[in-house]
């Protein structure tokens, strides 16, 4: 499991990617004592988060507008953060909106004021409705729907109603979330950041030592990978790890962790011809890492096994 | 202390009656807005406070009016570096729990005219202050000084944070080690998060020979992993602790490389076009990439 910046107080997840800072409100705590944790883990850190904006993860809970209201102040007054987007998986948006009956049964019913309004945004999957991956919640949604605080119109419904996803164009039963979608990202991964997602991540740029990629699909690196990384971290044997430059010296997939070999380290990266490269298991069943070059044909293409260091839970 | 000109800098402010006194006197060009540039590194002993007290006298040098401020509480180094340790009769926790005023705080150089130190307290610690209080002082300073370089104390607890809470801008110093290096990509990570974006790296106590023997990194190898902008390399270099030692910025000895190297970066951090020498990029498939994708713009996007 990922130490980490990612601030665990029980009740609030705080997890800082680059300029963003996502906040994730433990929906199976009342809310009373979320708002208390997040005051408290504020103050705190005081002076840390001094500029810039900020998306919260309110879950699966169904709040009213004043207790989004209440949030962003709580933020906007200890820190100076700007709330930019709450998030919550779209189908307690659309259970919501189809009316206060069919709502689903809320984990902290005392929160919960069921007459007053709920979240009125449009049901819908926003293009940028990134997963912000916190173990703990549901692991089938792997899409998060936007909301706004005023109760009013997601700022950008991209899509009004479920989207037509590959699957659907291939004529799939009926329309659905497809949970296929790659985080990317855009930066330099340094020391100490941690990136959690349940799905695939493409990152443009380095991964360094010390920083950690988690990913329920394949992780692809158009960088060196220096740092860890763990692809199909809920399982999945199949999941791969690929590298413009793959230097890291332990590598994770599945449950299955490998070290690299003596003596199969490149040269000084950036120097020579980027000769990117791909790790897998084996089909085999004691389950061990390769690393091949990415193209087979090319000169010395051959595959390595590394050094199976043991099983750890995903 | 009584001498500073406060308003004497003539900075834009929300008060109508300097922005008059300053039309009347400046016909030119607009004055560059000041700014608060902090200086830190992570791993401790790579040469902060050296770079703080050279930059600062560099940069009054060029003729700003320039304050170094030493926000290492408890542990404070600037004022020794400066030869101003006797001087020191109020600190920057005295003007900011307002035991003095702020202009009682700051000790003049002994060398140049417009550049003053404001030291840390030495008998108080990091926690005293917070980022907030920092701030302010920092504003406050800005409205009579171009420059204002805050020495950050190692580490990234209160101190750091206190310290970069004032920046508009930060110059992350490393030494060409692996763990001073790892420890500058932490830092500049918890920069960009407090958006302190696109971070300059001062390479310092550089041994050439060394290098070139393949027994210590180079600059690509660590603009390679780091990549960042670098402001500036420095050799290791003995003259810099004679100079150190006498009290000195090393950039007052004009035969001293180190010190001829801080007047480039200076010349630099002023907006000066110095080449840094051999700083051509390797044109490789990944700088490529890099170039391509705009990286360090720092943002996750989706697909
Ligand atoms: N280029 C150089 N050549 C030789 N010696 C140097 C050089 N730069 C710094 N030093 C020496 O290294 C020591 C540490 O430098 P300095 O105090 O500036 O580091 P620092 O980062 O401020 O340390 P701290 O983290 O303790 O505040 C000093 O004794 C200084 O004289
Ligand atoms: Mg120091």
């Amino acid at each position: 499991m990922p130490k980490s910046h990612t601030i665990q107080p029980d009740a609030i997840r705080v997890v800082g990617r680059g300029t963003n800072v996502d906040f994730s409100i433990d929906d199976s705590v009342p809310f009373d004592l979320a708002e208390r944790r997040l005051r408290e883990y504020l103050s705190q850190c005081r002076g840390l988060y001094s500029r810039g904006r900020v998306s919260v993860n309110v879950g699966r809970r169904i709040l009213a507008p004043d207790q989004l209201a209440s949030i962003k102040n709580i933020l906007g007054c200890e820190t100076g953060l700007t709330v930019s987007r709450y998030w919550c998986p779209p189908d307690v948006l659309s259970t919501a909106l189809a009316g206060p009956d069919s709502r689903p049964a809320l984990p902290s019913p005392p929160t919960v004021a069921p007459e007053s309004p709920v979240i009125t945004a449009q049901a819908g999957l926003n293009n940028n409705g990134l997963q912000l991956a916190f173990p703990g919640l549901d692991a089938t949604q792997s899409t998060f729907t936007e909301i706004d605080d005023a109760g009013g119109v997601s700022p950008s419904p991209a899509h009004p109603g479920p989207v037509e996803g590959p699957e659907h164009l291939e004529g799939a039963p009926g329309p659905k979330f497809t949970g296929n979608q790659a985080l990317i990202i855009k930066h330099t991964c340094r020391s100490g950041e941690v990136v959690r997602y349940q799905g695939d991540v493409v990152v443009f740029g380095d991964v360094n030592p010390g920083a950690e990629i988690v990913a329920d699909g394949d992780i692809v690196v158009l960088g060196s990978l220096r740092g860890t990384a763990h692809a199909g971290a809920d399982g999945d044997l199949k999941a791969t790890i690929f590298a413009l430059n793959l230097e890291s010296h332990r590598l994770q997939i599945g449950s299955c962790v490998g070290e690299r070999p003596h003596g199969t380290r490149k040269g000084k990266s950036g120097r020579k011809a980027v000769s990117p490269q791909i790790a897998y298991l084996s089909a085999a069943g004691d389950h061990s890492i390769f690393v091949a070059p990415f193209d087979r044909s090319a000169s010395g293409g051959r595959e390595y096994q590394w050094q199976s260091v043991g099983l750890q839970r995903p | 202390m009584s001498e500073i000109r406060l308003g004497g800098k003539g900075k834009t402010t929300g008060n109508p009656s300097v922005c008059s006194e300053r039309d009347s006197r400046i016909t030119t060009a607009a004055i560059p807005p000041s700014k608060t540039i902090v200086v830190t590194s992570g791993k401790g002993g790579v040469g902060k406070t050296t770079t703080t007290a050279n930059i600062g006298a560099g940069l009054a040098l060029r003729g700003h009016r320039v304050v170094v401020m030493d926000t290492d509480i408890g542990l404070r180094n600037l004022d020794v570096v400066m030869g101003l340790e006797n001087r020191i009769v109020y600190d920057l926790v005295d003007a900011i729990e307002g035991r003095c005023k702020l202009n009682q705080a700051m000790i003049r150089d002994r060398h140049q005219q417009e550049l003053y130190l404001i030291p840390a307290a030495q008998t108080r610690d990091k926690n005293c202050i917070n980022p907030e209080q920092l701030t302010d002082l920092c504003r406050r300073l800005e409205e009579d000084f171009d420059y204002i370089i805050i020495d950050c104390p190692a580490g990234i607890e209160q101190g750091f944070r206190n310290a970069i809470g004032p920046a508009q801008e930060a110059i992350v110093v490393t030494t060409p080690e692996v763990s001073a290096i790892r420890d500058a990509d932490r830092v500049i990570g918890l920069l960009e998060a407090a958006e302190l974006q696109h971070p300059r790296l001062i390479i310092n106590r550089i041994r050439p020979g060394m290098v070139k023997r393949g027994d210590m990194l180079d600059k690509d190898d660590i603009v390679e992993l780091l990549a960042v902008d670098v402001l500036g390399l420095v050799p290791a270099d003995d003259r810099l602790i004679t100079a150190t030692n006498q009290g000195v910025p090393v950039i007052h000895d004009r035969k001293a490389p180190s010190g001829q190297a801080f007047a480039r970066i200076a010349a630099r951090i002023d907006g000066d076009d110095v080449p840094l020498m051999d700083l051509e990029p390797k044109s490789n498939l990944m700088n490529r990439v890099r170039y391509l994708m705009g990286i360090n713009r720092s943002e996750y996007t989706h697909a």
